[in-house]
């Protein structure tokens, strides 16, 4: 990946062919999860993604959930799905160069941020000192996908 | 007694008449208008006022569970510490949803990551509320209550 670029056309940046998959298959990954969250509500990724609005008050944290989740989730799919729609079909000679919007960027942000949370809970990831209890390749694309939303942030926020 | 079709509708237009307005049907509301996230707040009134009406109905006298209001204490949005979100990620949300000055953020995202947590905003439970889902939506662990200092 070349880092994202703020132009007067929008923010830039190309990622390989292999990132872009890779990205797609994550956002798909976190679309189709979360399309099952009234299943997966014990699930500790899901409850990284949609956490309690209350701490210590069960009653006021379930009715927060029953009138905000399924809109919360809503937000979080399409951001999922912005991902997937930039880098489909796109590829040139092996590299995927894209254009984001203001809107565009907005949602990569927040939707790697969610790809990041889910995968963090994934490898067992609690506490500063955390590291990873599964494979090394899961966490190299966790560290990655930090370094893609750096860069896209520093564009976004000059 | 008030009915339930004229609480739902007061509850309904609250948000927007701030006060002094004529009531307005809630469908005749521009919709448009409307901020981010006033949608299931006035869901949330709305399933509050049909749960008073519901109480109040199953009582003979009608007067005194009105008079259970909550104190007139403020309630906070608190941010924690988690260790996957990145610390220049966190002072963005500040700036971009808060619109807090970059020095603001940072002291306030350094204030969630070396005391474990941080006030971020003051005001009703409603406001609050908003917050706390805006905040989920970038994947900040935040919640509210009441301020108990």
């Amino acid at each position: 990946m070349k880092r994202f670029k703020a132009t007067p056309a929008g923010i830039t940046v190309t990622f390989t062919h292999d990132e872009a998959e890779l990205l797609v298959d994550l956002a798909g990954q976190i679309e189709t999860f979360l399309g099952g969250y009234e299943d997966l509500a014990d699930d500790p990724a899901m409850q990284r993604l949609l956490p309690d609005g209350y701490r210590d008050n069960a009653e006021d944290a379930a009715e927060f959930r029953r009138f905000t989740q399924s809109e919360l989730v809503d937000e979080k799919v399409a951001g999922a799905h912005t991902i997937i729609e930039s880098l489909t079909a796109r590829t040139v000679k092996g590299m995927v160069p894209l254009t984001l919007t203001a809107a565009e960027a907005f949602a990569w942000l927040r939707s790697l941020n969610d790809i990041r949370l889910a995968l963090a809970t994934r490898m067992g990831i609690v506490d500063e000192t955390s590291r990873p209890a599964t494979d090394d390749n899961t966490y190299a694309i966790y560290l990655w996908l930090g370094q893609v939303q750096y860069s896209l942030l520093h564009a976004v926020d000059r | 007694m008030v009915g339930v079709a004229q609480q739902v509708e007061h509850w309904l237009v609250v948000p927007g008449v701030a006060g002094s307005s004529p009531v307005v049907h809630p469908n005749e509301q521009d919709v448009t208008r409307l901020r981010p996230g006033h949608i299931w707040l006035t869901g949330r009134a709305l399933w509050k006022a049909v749960s008073v009406a519901g109480i109040l109905e199953q009582t003979d006298e009608d007067t005194d569970l009105r008079v259970q209001v909550e104190p007139d204490r403020p309630w906070i949005t608190l941010v924690w510490n988690d260790p996957v979100n990145e610390m220049t990620y966190v002072a963005w949300v500040f700036t971009s949803y808060f619109g807090f000055s970059r020095a603001e953020a940072r002291k306030r995202m350094l204030q969630v990551h070396n005391e474990g947590k941080a006030v971020v905003a003051t005001g009703s439970r409603e406001e609050m509320e908003r917050h706390v889902y805006a905040m989920h939506g970038y994947g900040l662990w935040a919640t509210l209550q009441k301020d108990d200092e």
